[in-house]
């Protein structure tokens, strides 16, 4: 049922808890199975993620998808972020069961927010 | 006698076969021996369950070295009451993957309830433990409902608009046992004349049932009062409820009054009326049978513990918080202190011939958030507005 992508993410999590002092927090849910996801972003002076954690509610895949997502952005800018071509961000989570794939639209929403960096 | 049973199982065991499954297929016959037999089977199903926890478990067995419990420390019933017991809120949290006895390769299943924190209770089960759980709930409806046919009525969320919330999967499973059981809830609201229509075509035709949280029912009922419609179901129909009483707003459905309400609009006898108590991070459910007397399964261990000393448990007939004790399950120790305060009744005989602890909820400990699947569901009701408030059935 679950890829070795999200056993990894999931089972060994890297980026879980809070930042004291963050530069934003993002909090994505969704309402009908109530996943949640609070992300606390930190950027150097260049303006590149000096530090992401995450706390995460939810299925095994939100939570995986929360730990991929800190470990992607960490040392980049917002512009390398969003390098990513749009149609190659659904692959990050690996194949995907029906069930898991509400976890695409997840992760699409936290690259989403990096676009409002970039002004 | 004593030990018959241990040596049983364990020849079972050495011949490749599931002692849990032996005992959850003879659930007619385990719910009618005498207590203490029934305290000798559960005894060595949890210390059996106990030991591959503590195996394959690196956060249970740590939480057990911190309260000096070893490996042979469990051996039978008498020494449950030692069990380390995991807060039911630790299921809620963000790393909750430790939880797990199995790698999450194994998971098949994740079922999840929300409470008024609006943060899930996420519970994940391998294969096996949905083998068992299939297994025993649907055990347990045949041994309390006796369905193999008729017609149910759900009003609640199917399990296609919402496969994860544990108390829709429960209630699902009843689908499969009778001829048909449509759904009417859609997109969170259903129409008590639909209802109305579907229960008057099965008459002649089906026995009739209605399941669903009791404040969806509730809901029917003051349809009907409203527009003066009494309905004519059968002698053998039965109103099914899980989800609790309570409400999203703390207000509670009185259930003497939904009763009587079930037996003046629905034409039936108000012992037809089943409660059924349970949670997603349990893997039973303590079912009514016809003296309104909720059973906990007789593998299962409802431990009453003292408020103000959580180690001790409390004499039968008095009050405290509910730890629940399931060798069922091979995902995660299901061995968790619940927030809930309850009693169990002083006799372990029941009129209905059953034999066993019969447990009687009270509420949630202060402090506690009002948590249940219903609970989201009635939120979310309230959310899109489908909602309607029923002050003549509540009571605070």
């Amino acid at each position: 049922m679950y890829n070795p992508i999200i056993i990894k993410h999931f089972t060994e999590p890297t980026h879980v808890g809070v930042l004291t002092s963050p530069d934003d927090v993002i909090e994505l849910g969704n309402p009908i199975c109530d996943d949640r996801l609070i992300m606390h972003l930190k950027f150097d002076e260049a303006r590149r993620v000096l530090d992401a954690k995450y706390q995460a509610y939810g299925c095994a895949t939100a939570v995986a998808t929360g730990n991929l997502f800190c470990e992607y952005v960490l040392g980049k800018t917002p512009q390398e972020v969003l390098s990513m071509p749009e149609e190659e961000i659904p692959t990050m989570l690996g194949e995907l069961a029906p069930s898991q794939r509400h976890c695409i639209e997840l992760l699409g929403q936290l690259f989403c927010h990096f676009k409002g960096y970039r002004s | 006698m004593k030990q018959n049973y241990a040596a049983l199982f364990a020849q079972l065991k050495q011949h490749g076969l599931d002692p849990m499954g032996a005992v959850t297929a003879s659930q007619a016959e385990l719910y009618r021996m005498p207590y203490q037999t029934q305290q000798e089977i559960k005894g060595w199903l949890i210390a059996e369950n106990f030991r591959f926890h503590y195996e394959n478990n690196a956060y249970y067995r740590e939480l057990s070295e911190s309260y000096h419990v070893g490996i042979d420390d469990i051996k039978s019933y008498e020494d449950i009451i030692k069990l380390p017991l995991i807060p039911v809120k630790r299921f809620k949290q963000s790393n909750s993957h430790q939880l797990l006895s199995k790698g999450l390769g194994d998971i098949e299943l994740e079922s999840r309830s929300t409470g008024t924190s609006g943060i899930p209770s996420v519970t994940r089960r391998c294969k096996r433990t949905m083998d068992r759980v299939f297994q025993a709930v649907a055990g347990v409806y045949r041994e309390f409902f006796r369905f193999s046919k008729g017609g149910i009525l759900f009003l609640m969320p199917s399990a296609d608009e919402m496969p994860e919330m544990g108390m829709v999967k429960a209630l699902t499973v009843l689908s499969g046992m009778v001829d048909t059981a449509p759904c009417i809830f859609k997109e969170m609201n259903f129409s008590s004349e639909e209802a109305i229509d579907i229960l008057e075509s099965w008459a002649n035709k089906h026995e009739r049932h209605i399941v669903g949280p009791p404040f969806l029912i509730n809901r029917f009922l003051q349809y009907l009062e409203k527009n003066d419609i009494r309905l004519h179901l059968d002698r053998q129909t039965r109103i099914i409820t899980l989800g609790g009483w309570k409400r999203f707003t703390g207000m509670e459905c009185n259930r003497k009054v939904f009763n009587q309400r079930c037996a003046e609009y629905l034409g039936i006898k108000e012992d037809q009326v089943r409660d059924m108590y349970g949670l997603v991070e349990g893997n039973m459910l303590a079912v009514e049978c016809s003296k309104q007397a909720k059973h906990v399964p007789p593998w299962v261990h409802f431990s009453v513990r003292d408020l103000d000393n959580l180690a001790k448990e409390v004499p039968l007939g008095e009050r405290g918080l509910l730890a629940i004790i399931d060798p069922l399950t091979e995902t995660y120790p299901s061995f968790i202190l619940t927030e809930d305060v309850v009693y169990l009744d002083k006799t372990i005989e029941c009129a209905c011939g059953r034999v066993g602890q019969k447990v009687n909820y009270l509420s949630r400990i202060s402090g506690a958030e009002l948590g249940c699947c219903a609970i989201n569901l009635e939120r979310q009701m309230s959310e899109k507005g489908t909602l309607e408030e029923d002050a003549c059935l509540m009571n605070n």
